[in-house]
């Protein structure tokens, strides 16, 4: 069953990945597609395939697996199905620093497109800096050793906090509608117009923190069992603790960096996955970051042909919550 | 070429040999933000406005704005596509120096100095039919309820159309909500909205200007909303609209 899953799961995100590169807003034939891949032929095509839908789908890859990871670690850490990646305010602090940007540049020069490469790294360096910044007072708690109900209402603090000021910022520019577009655009999540930029900030860290997850899903296991089973059974809870958080929070703090607000992903995947194949989270955890790359990938397709703003996290939310509903209507827990 | 702005489009339109034009906006194609849509609609237009968006068209030159995504620049920079980012819109001599960069991008710099002694004209036969009339106190309403003060294209509207914009005499710099207090306090002869169905009985529902003498005077004028926001040349019809309506008799 185990292998089966993977490789349903493994199927779907090859065949996401496939889409994800041949679909966009040109229409670009297989003999062009398989030309631009072998560095050969028209030089525009290499460049939208190579420059424009190769960053967008390992951004997406990047994104999906590390939303849909920290959100099984957030569940088995709290050992609550409903904890999500933003539970403790980490995307709520990337979102204040990314926005802090783009008001602040919207507000003094009427826009960052001025500012050249700078300009745009500006917002994702500035989501990290929110989001660690986050992370760091949730750390600075669990290393008090605070347990998960301090945690959860810090995070509710934390969350209330960063979200007052993104959303002050946003009052702030309404008067300037293309910067409140703009921030509006990246509250709501998305991946398109990404670049090689973007993947060298959130690809390698995620990947990094998605490898030191898997050894965890045995103590995760145990951890479910309650703390003193999983302490009896030879688990130290503390630092089990500390390394669950310091790892959810850190790619849950690339995913916003890279890819804005997408929700209902760290939900949604771990809840699916857990209905469809079991609770074991040594299996849990590799396949909801296939899973989530994969949803990440499918969700953003409709993006590319709808005019007028379909955003990524919009869909994610238009999708995911029915088939959620449908899956425990059918698999009651 | 394409324009990927709204601003830009109708710039392009006026400048470019039709041949030149591979696509304009997806806004082009929105009576809500283009005055002429007829005019433009017998050239493509964006779908999402992303850099593959604008790819697909092949353009040599791409009209951005300041407030393009700076994402989308960097890639269509990386695709080697010549772009002109224009970053000001508020006022006439914007629009001027706007034509002026998009021609010499185009080639075309005398058809960009022409269009400009044509525009100058219309502005210089406006001021002359106004010269002497006493400015008309005006302050912009809306639904969203933000008023224009100075540097804004509002500002510069009835700078050219005989009115003195009191949000700006107050200290309004921008678009900023309207003060709902203060605003009961200022001498307001007439207020300008954009034109939407039932807008003046929606506007005398609503505070603070339900409250306003002008209001329930019926002082009220409504310009179509693409003039209201128009920064391209339709902002000259947006003049011609504003004065006659302030100054009848100067039109007579």
């Amino acid at each position: 069953m185990r292998g089966r899953a993977g490789l349903i799961l493994g199927l779907i995100l090859a065949g996401a990945v496939v889409l994800s590169l041949v679909l966009g807003d040109s229409n670009l034939g297989a003999s062009q597609l398989l030309q631009a891949l072998l560095g050969r032929g028209d030089e525009l095509n290499r460049t939208i395939l190579w420059d424009l839908r190769l960053p967008r789908t390992l951004v997406g890859v990047a994104v999906g697996a590390g939303l849909a990871a920290s959100g099984v670690t957030m569940q088995a850490f709290f050992r609550n199905p409903l904890a999500s990646p933003g539970l403790l305010g980490v995307s709520a602090g990337g979102a204040l620093g990314a926005v802090a940007v783009l008001a602040a540049a919207g507000l003094m020069t009427g826009g960052l497109a001025l500012g050249g490469t700078a300009g745009f790294l500006a917002v994702p360096l500035a989501a990290i800096a929110g989001a660690f910044l986050a992370t760091g007072a949730v750390m600075a708690l669990a290393r008090r050793g605070a347990g998960p109900e301090h945690l959860l209402l810090s995070g509710v603090a934390l969350n209330a906090f960063f979200g007052a000021g993104t959303s002050f910022l946003l009052a702030l520019s309404a008067g300037k509608f293309e910067v409140s577009g703009q921030i509006l655009f990246w509250l709501m999540g998305g991946i398109e117009n990404r670049t090689w930029e973007h993947v060298a900030i959130g690809l390698p860290g995620i990947l990094v923190g998605c490898v030191l997850l898997l050894p965890l899903g045995r103590p995760m296991n145990l951890l479910s069992l309650g703390e003193p089973a999983a302490q009896s059974l030879g688990v130290d809870v503390k630092r089990l603790r500390w390394q669950l958080i310091a790892l959810s929070t850190v790619l849950t703090a690339l995913a916003t960096a890279v890819g804005g607000v997408v929700g209902f992903v760290g939900l949604l995947v771990p809840h699916l996955l857990r209905l469809a194949f079991g609770p074991d989270h040594r299996r849990l955890l590799p396949l909801s970051m296939v899973g989530g790359a994969a949803l990440v990938l499918l969700c953003d397709l409709p993006t590319r042909f709808v005019p007028g703003g379909l955003r990524l996290g919009v869909v994610t939310a238009l999708i995911g919550g029915p088939f959620l509903l449908w899956m425990l209507r059918r698999n009651p827990c | 070429m394409v324009s990927q702005t709204v601003g830009t489009d109708e710039l392009l339109a006026a400048l470019a040999e039709p041949g030149q034009i591979a696509a304009l906006s997806h806004l082009s194609r929105d009576p809500g933000f283009t005055p002429d849509v007829k005019a433009l609609a017998k050239y493509p237009c964006l779908r999402t406005g992303t850099a593959e968006d604008i790819l697909r068209f092949r353009p040599d030159l791409v009209l951005a704005a300041a407030y393009t995504a700076p994402e989308t620049l960097t890639l269509l920079r990386r695709a080697k596509v010549t772009l002109v980012v224009l970053d000001r819109f508020e006022t006439l001599a914007d629009l001027y120096d706007s034509a002026r960069r998009i021609g010499a991008a185009l080639g075309r710099p005398e058809r960009a100095e022409e269009l400009i002694r044509q525009w100058q004209g219309r502005v210089a036969a406006l001021d002359q039919k106004l010269r002497g009339l006493k400015p008309v106190r005006v302050l912009a309403v809306g639904l969203y309820p933000f008023t224009a003060g100075a540097g804004t294209t509002f500002q510069d509207l009835c700078d050219h159309a005989g009115a003195l914009n009191v949000a700006s005499e107050q200290g309004i710099r921008g678009h900023q909500p309207t003060p709902n207090e203060k605003v009961l306090n200022w001498k307001v002869d007439m207020l300008v909205t954009d034109q939407g169905e039932g807008m003046r009985d929606k506007l005398k529902a609503m505070p603070p200007y339900k409250f306003m003498e002008a209001l329930r005077k019926g002082r009220l004028v409504e310009i179509p909303g693409p003039l209201m926001s128009a920064t391209g040349q339709a902002r000259l019809d947006a003049f011609e609209c504003l004065a006659r309506a302030l100054h009848p008799e100067a039109f007579r």
